[in-house]
């Protein structure tokens, strides 16, 4: 079994391995062809001389083919070297890992949020299926994924930052129990999109489980509700787990323009303005951690897949 | 007492004699990569209701400052948009001033010369020591300069050090610069725009890492920067050891809050002091917080349509007159800018002219100046004589970070319309903008901030015809013989008064022939928190270590 499991992940870590390559290079392919010139960026409109700016793109290796500069890159992150911000002069592993901390702790708490919102709310929904609290709880879902995350991350800041002043208004905090603090509310505004996912598919499987006839047979029984409700959930683990992924990887990319709102420094707003810069050294490094955290997430969610569904299994059994 | 006076009284001998420019008034102001047309309105938030003082009203213990956009760098000869000199400025510092008054004013340097056209010296000051305690030596001063000066220097400011053959250290606390060429401008090269003194051990320890996070600045000026996140925050502390004495406020926090509904906010909620670039539309929301006040003042950038004279249709005149005729350029300022602006007349502001031209000079010089104003029914009959009479279609684009400028420019799309002309207005992104700017399309818009206070500068990039190049900086690819002489002449002058003639010349003679449309000249709004208020407020204001001149009302 065990080694069955090493099989699995040593499988999964090569797949990764391969996206890993093709992504990398597909990105470098887009921001070479992308708009936009380094040394024209880099000088602004001031006046500049055909010598300054032939001295930055030999600096940079500017001049070298497409194949080439990749190649140098390659090479470079393979022996752990993943090169210098062309924008700022920081090596970019630095600059990633400060900015890396504080978006793994916005997405980790804006799902948790999510899920301690959704969940609750697709369960009640799914019980008191056709009556007012469902529709109400499914008119405010649905409300909930259209609204856009910066939009409310706007209202809860004139109404609970400003109006009631019982959060900061914006950054990130001095560290420690602060920095949780100030992530509350960006959090908040995330997860609001991501509980409005929960909530429906939670509602959609448990409502199709409380049909079931088991589930007739269970109450036939005389089996309590609770107990009822815990057999008829632990078989809606699958596809809250698929939302819950969702969720994770979807507030892990999309909280760009919740960090501008609360002027968060997070990995978004990086990458944004390195795609602009064409500052191809921070693209790459932030879109492969990026990928990475992505194959995590889905590695995990897969895993607790087995855990929660004995029918499920990432590695074939001998019969 | 402001610095600038003290560092007068001290500068007894700062003279020029018959050298360009150093007496006149200055406008600085930078070109700016940052920012849009909200660079310029500082807010400073907060300080906490316990700074109160004995006596004397509030104390100013810290100050925290919202800025609309970050930046990537300290390093302002890497990157060097408004927003970096506003916080490198407090560290770093050249060897002159600019005064509130525009002029260039005594700051490393107590006193300068200019005993030939070629030649400018400049004295040190005397017992000037970085914020680690080290002595400034005429060999730090050079070191700077090479930064910009040397060959293959990737420098965003080398372009100003083009003219220069060499620069020495001639004694002890004497910097000599000698020109290849004698430029007029050259004399504001020294000051904090495209000079900023660090020490040549520090320049050599970090190379290209210079204004990281992890190798910051150093500087003789008043504040020494502690910490710097991009994208989240600047803290800066309070040099003791300043030259001009020590400063009030011991510490300062820039945060970087690039969402303008954000930094409302933030200003309501009490979390920062002072806010730099209060959007125009947002002036009277700012206006309504109880005890914020609003400092406007000219930036002295310019705004311009520019017209490729060698590519048909536009290469017609009659063409480029009709379509400048289109765009009604009070009506902009007042209805899109919300006033925040003034209708260019021309390339410079009538404020940028001091110690060439007297101020009647300027009001005639503009007077005579040839506009095409607002005028449709003119403007279709141009067209019918043209060599498009039935009209055509053009592409325009507009960098991203000028949201306003998109909006004027569809305006104009609009007029065009209803004489077949059919302009279609793109936003691109900023960086793609800069870049497309060196292929001189059909039809641009130019955004430009002057780097230095010399009304020159952007005439002679502008009108010149030796910069019509592909990649250079004449958009319009304008070449008239005749103002490329007077131009050239004007690069050569010594004496102030002729150069004003010269350039004045040439702008009218240029203005006839409607290469550019100038559109406006932009102001900017700082907004200053609940009990502040800004010393000698101007266009100079944040190109020096401006926090000093932040008191308590």
């Amino acid at each position: 079994m065990a080694t069955a499991w090493l099989r699995f992940l040593l499988g999964r870590l090569a797949g990764t391995a391969v996206v890993l390559l093709v992504l990398s290079f597909g990105i470098y392919c887009l921001v070479y062809l992308a708009p936009g010139s380094v040394e024209h960026t880099l000088l602004g409109n001031r006046p500049a001389t055909e010598e300054t700016r032939a001295a930055i793109r030999a600096q940079y290796h500017l001049d070298d083919p497409l194949l080439v500069q990749y190649w140098n890159w390659l090479a470079g992150a393979l022996h752990g070297d993943l090169g210098t911000s062309i924008r700022s002069g920081e090596p970019v592993d630095v600059a990633i890992s400060s900015r890396a901390t504080l978006t793994l702790q916005l997405s980790t708490l804006g799902t948790l949020f999510a899920l301690l919102l959704g969940i609750p709310a697709g369960i009640a929904a799914a019980l008191r299926r056709g009556r007012a609290a469902d529709q109400g709880i499914v008119v405010l879902s649905v409300a909930g994924l259209s609204a856009p995350p910066f939009a409310v991350g706007l209202l809860l800041l004139g109404l609970l930052a400003v109006k009631l002043g019982w959060f900061p208004v914006y950054g990130a905090g001095d560290g420690g129990l602060d920095r949780w603090w100030h992530l509350v509310l960006p959090a908040t505004a995330l997860a609001i999109g991501g509980a409005g996912l929960l909530v429906r598919f939670t509602r959609t499987s448990l409502v199709r489980e409380l049909d079931q006839d088991y589930v007739v047979f269970a109450r036939a029984r005389g089996l309590g509700g609770v107990r009822v409700l815990r057999y008829a959930l632990r078989n809606c683990a699958v596809p809250i787990l698929t939302a819950t992924g969702l969720v994770l990887t979807s507030i892990l990319v999309g909280s760009v323009l919740v960090e501008v709102v609360f002027a968060l420094p997070g990995l978004g707003s990086l990458l944004v303005d390195s795609v602009t810069f064409k500052d191809v050294p921070v693209v790459q490094g932030v879109a492969l951690l990026l990928t990475i955290l992505i194959a995590l997430v889905n590695l995990a969610v897969d895993a607790a897949y087995a855990a929660a569904d004995p029918r499920v299994s990432l590695v074939r059994r001998k019969r | 007492m402001t610095p600038f006076a003290r560092a007068t009284s001290t500068a007894t001998g700062a003279t020029m004699p018959g050298g360009p420019g150093f007496s006149r008034r200055r406008l600085l102001q930078v070109i700016g990569l940052a920012g849009g047309l909200a660079v310029a309105g500082p807010a400073l938030a907060a300080c906490s209701p316990d700074d109160e003082s004995d006596g004397a009203g509030r104390r100013l213990d810290s100050l925290t400052v919202a800025l609309p956009s970050s930046i990537s760098t300290l390093d302002v000869t890497r990157e060097a948009g408004i927003i970096n000199y506003v916080i490198a400025l407090l560290c770093l510092e050249g060897l002159t001033a600019i005064g509130a008054d525009g002029a260039l004013a005594p700051s490393l340097a107590t006193a300068w010369t200019q005993p030939d056209p070629l030649t400018y010296v400049y004295k040190l000051r005397p017992d000037v020591t970085f914020s680690d305690g080290n002595p400034l030596t005429a060999d730090d001063v050079i070191a700077s300069i090479e930064v910009n000066s040397r060959k293959g220097s990737t420098s965003a400011l080398a372009y100003a050090y083009a003219p220069m053959k060499s620069v020495k250290a001639t004694a002890d606390d004497e910097i000599t610069f000698t020109l290849s060429t004698p430029t007029s401008g050259f004399g504001w090269v020294p000051s904090p725009s495209t000079l900023q003194v660090s020490s040549r051990a520090f320049l050599d320890e970090h190379g290209d890492k210079v204004g990281t996070p992890q190798a910051l600045l150093l500087g003789t000026g008043p504040y020494v920067v502690t910490e710097f996140a991009p994208d989240s925050h600047v803290v800066l502390e309070r040099n003791d050891a300043w030259w001009g004495g020590r400063v009030e406020v011991a510490k300062v926090r820039l945060d970087f809050i690039t969402d303008e509904n954000t930094r409302l906010l933030a200003m309501r909620d009490g979390s920062v002091d002072i806010a730099l670039s209060v959007p125009p539309n947002q002036v009277k929301d700012w206006q309504a917080i109880d005890g914020v006040s609003i400092e406007t003042a000219t930036d002295n950038s310019l705004v311009t349509l520019a017209f490729n004279t060698s590519v048909a249709p536009w290469s017609d005149p009659k063409v480029r007159t009709a379509v400048a005729h289109c765009i009604d350029r009070p009506a902009v300022v007042e209805s899109v800018l919300r006033g925040n602006a003034e209708v260019a007349l021309t390339i410079p502001t009538t404020e940028q002219w001091g110690g060439l031209l007297t101020k009647s000079q300027v009001d005639d010089l503009y007077a005579s100046i040839p506009q095409v104003d607002f005028d449709l029914d003119a403007a279709a009959s141009l067209l019918a004589e043209s060599s498009v009479p039935d009209g055509f279609s053009a592409t325009l684009t507009y960098p991203n970070s000028g949201p306003l400028i998109g909006r004027a420019l569809l305006t104009l799309a609009e007029n065009l319309k209803g004489l077949g002309i059919d302009l279609k207005v793109q936003e691109i992104t900023l960086e793609q903008w800069i870049a497309d700017l060196g292929k001189h399309a059909g039809i641009a818009v130019g955004w430009y901030f002057p780097g230095t206070g010399d009304p020159a500068e952007y005439v002679q990039l502008l009108l010149n015809g030796a910069y019509a190049e592909s990649g250079g900086t004449n958009l319009a690819e304008y070449r008239n013989a005749e103002v490329t002489a007077l131009l050239d002449q004007e690069v050569a002058q010594t004496d102030p008064a002729k150069r004003g003639d010269l350039l004045g010349q040439a702008l009218v003679k240029a203005a006839a022939d409607v290469a550019y449309q100038p559109l406006w000249w932009a102001k900017t709004a700082t907004a200053f928190g609940p009990g502040l208020q800004a010393e000698d407020f101007g266009p100079y204001f944040f190109l020096g270590p401006w926090v000093q001149h932040v008191t308590t009302a």
